[in-house]
């Protein structure tokens, strides 16, 4: 029996539906009533304030905290959203996206579907490996259009290609987040060690193997979504000539990252793999019979500059190069100087302890950013691009002002949403809805939990737009539930970290970030209905495969 | 720049601005402090509804 | 009603059912939830080939 926590109001299903109240309402208002994510946001904030305070007891103080803490988490998503989008523009006046264009065009024998596998799953998988926050989407979905893919297309198969791996992505910030001290006791005393660290190989195995999983998902999503944009008469073939290749790189990534999270270092697990479908996906795929070419002469798009491809993407070459240098780093293993020196500059706000009441907190904590923030990189690496592609001549005059203006207008939509939404998901959080939410799913799984449980996750991915938030959130409700069922906390936590990494193609926040780079702002709705359609499936074959290896094959334990 | 980014771009640092006071003015007055701190943040949020 | 709603109605439906049936099968010993995960997962072939 899960206990409810006495912080929170008795469970009913009256005030777990007031709870998801403000969810629904920005679903329903952005799917049905194609309402701007903005002004969805803004009414949803104001539904939960009236929730919050009526329903948690959430007095004026915890609401304004929680509001102003969602304004502020939004500061460093913003940054990161307003720097790729100039890193972009700065590229795009070279003229480089045509030469990587052209390149992949030509690696690939001209085969479409390869072009939308490897661009829009192996590569956001590798750029995923190292820098977060939706700069794989912010990167891949502009060489998809460049390449004549659907702007919509675009958007929705990058969305899903980097979300599989998030998990041991970033340096494996998401997987770290998974760790709660009790988790750590457990797992010690499980061990029989009672060693403090006993948590991590047992957890990066599944959890690899769960993200796996995922992958090979995402690969069948993004082909079966692909089917839409192809020509009737092709529409019956499609999934019948991509399976190959999504089962390639399924098997490559999968393998890949599997093995380097279980025998290496899982903080790595995803630029690796990304890297191994990447490269394999480019060298291998063109080659099998199924994707060699028609034999017609490769003409390169008109207006394409004389660069070649290491010149053309040294503006993106040199983000990977600044984030390596300035963030890797791995606990246990080595630790990097110039990271500790960035995080030491901080600046921020003292956040105030937040009590309802009935006596949900949110202890006081210094909300800081510093130097080590996404967006400082990128720049960083936008002002050493400037001065590369200028070195080359390939930077025309005006460049930089144009890239400003044009970032400020493709930036804005995604900003308005990102803040509203924002707004409305801390106050939610901080005024107990979310983990009351989880827990009335909790309360009712029993033995079916195994299969609700990606839903927790995916509830916190769509929430906070952030695997590693998802994480932070309910990596303890899912320990402690696991624990009191006595089945694996494992495997638990390895499906609510694949189910909260899944859910970034389904966040309102990513997929704003989308429709900026793209140029299809106002169109959040209809890419989170196609997302939205997809992460339940994902979600639902996850927790199919948790109830196989916990109720049926009894694992994990 | 369009007038349209330009009203959103304001409209944001109006929601910023009213966060910010929020944080240094409203909430360390208590809770009928906190109520003026929400209010103000609710204007800045109608004004950012109205330009979207 | 267009057919491709009615499609997407069905591949909803089948697999409400398909979660019920894994449901039910939980408790009734591990050959059942094979059943159950079998049927749980044709419903989701049978969505996917709908939409």
């Amino acid at each position: 029996m899960i206990q409810m926590p006495s912080t929170l109001p008795p469970m009913s299903a009256l005030t777990w539906i007031l709870a998801m109240l403000p969810l629904i309402v920005v679903l329903v208002l952005m799917f049905q009533f194609k309402v701007s994510g903005p002004r969805a946001g803004v009414i949803a904030w104001v539904i939960t304030l009236v929730i919050a305070y009526f329903v948690f007891k959430a007095g004026p103080q915890v609401l304004l905290a929680g509001s102003i803490k969602g304004v502020w988490t939004t500061l460093s998503v913003l940054f990161i959203i307003w720097s790729s989008m100039f890193l972009y523009n700065i590229v795009n006046e070279t003229g480089s996206f045509k030469v990587i264009a052209n390149t992949f065009t030509r690696l690939t024998n001209g085969n479409r579907l390869l072009q939308l596998l490897i661009l829009g799953w192996a590569f956001p998988t590798f750029v995923q490996g190292v820098c977060g926050f939706g700069v794989p989407v912010a990167v891949a979905t502009p060489l998809l259009i460049g390449l004549g893919f659907d702007p919509m297309l675009s958007v929705i198969t990058a969305l899903m290609g980097h979300s599989w791996g998030i998990t041991f992505g970033s340096l494996g910030a998401s997987y770290e987040a998974l760790y709660t001290p009790s988790f750590g006791a457990w797992a010690g005393e499980w061990a029989g060690t009672g060693a403090p660290d006993a948590w991590r190989a047992p957890l990066a195995m599944w959890g690899s193997i769960f993200i796996a999983f995922g992958g090979v998902i995402v690969g069948l999503c993004i082909l079966h979504h692909y089917r839409k944009y192809v020509p009737e008469e092709e529409k019956g073939s499609v999934i019948r000539k991509g399976l190959p290749a999504v089962l390639f790189l399924s098997i490559v990534m999968g393998l890949v990252m599997v093995g380097v999270c279980t025998w290496l270092v899982p903080n790595i697990g995803c630029f690796i793999a990304g890297a191994a479908g990447l490269g394999l996906g480019a060298l291998v795929l063109p080659k099998m019979k199924a994707y060699k070419g028609t034999g017609e002469e490769f003409k390169p798009q008109e207006g394409t500059p004389d660069l070649s491809f290491l010149q053309a993407f040294s503006g993106y070459l040199m983000l990977f190069a600044i984030v390596l240098v300035c963030l890797l780093e791995v606990k246990g293993v080595f630790s990097n100087p110039i990271k500790q020196a960035l995080a030491s500059v901080k600046f921020g706000y003292n956040a105030v302890e937040s009590v309802t009441g009935t006596g949900f907190t949110t202890p006081a904590s210094f909300q800081s950013l510093n130097l080590t923030t996404p967006g400082v990189l990128i720049v960083v690496s936008s002002i050493v691009a400037i001065c590369l592609y200028k070195a080359m001549g390939a930077l025309p005059k005006g460049a930089v002002g144009r890239s400003l203006m044009n970032t400020a207008k493709q930036s804005i939509g995604s900003t308005t949403t990102v803040i509203a939404m924002t707004m409305m998901a801390v106050v939610m959080t901080e005024s107990g809805l979310t983990t009351y939410i989880a827990y009335g799913i909790a309360a009712v799984a029993g033995s079916f939990f195994p299969f609700l449980a990606p839903f927790i996750g995916l509830l916190g991915g769509f929430v906070t737009s952030s695997g590693t938030s998802s994480n932070v959130l309910f990596a303890g409700l899912q320990f402690e539930v696991a624990n009191a069922l006595k089945i694996s906390p494992f495997i638990i936590l390895a499906e609510q970290t694949t189910a909260s990494s899944l859910s970034n193609s389904f966040s309102p926040g990513n997929a704003s970030l989308g429709t900026g780079v793209s140029n299809q702002s106002g169109k959040e709705g209809e890419i989170l209905k196609v997302t939205g359609f997809y992460n339940m499936i994902q979600s639902a074959l996850v927790g199919l495969l948790g109830i196989l290896l916990i109720n049926v094959l009894h694992m994990g334990l | 720049m369009p007038v349209a980014v330009k009203k959103k771009l304001f409209a944001v640092l109006a929601v910023v601005c009213a966060v910010v006071a929020s944080q240094v003015v409203f909430i360390k007055g208590g809770e009928a402090s906190s109520v003026i701190g929400l209010a103000v943040c609710a204007a800045a949020s109608a004004f950012l509804f109205l330009v979207c | 009603m267009p057919k491709a709603v009615v499609n997407k109605l069905l591949g909803v439906c089948a697999v409400v059912v398909g979660v019920i049936v894994l449901y039910v099968t939980l408790g009734m010993g591990t050959t059942a939830t094979w059943i159950g995960l079998v049927v749980c997962l044709a419903a989701m072939l049978f969505l996917a080939s709908k939409c």
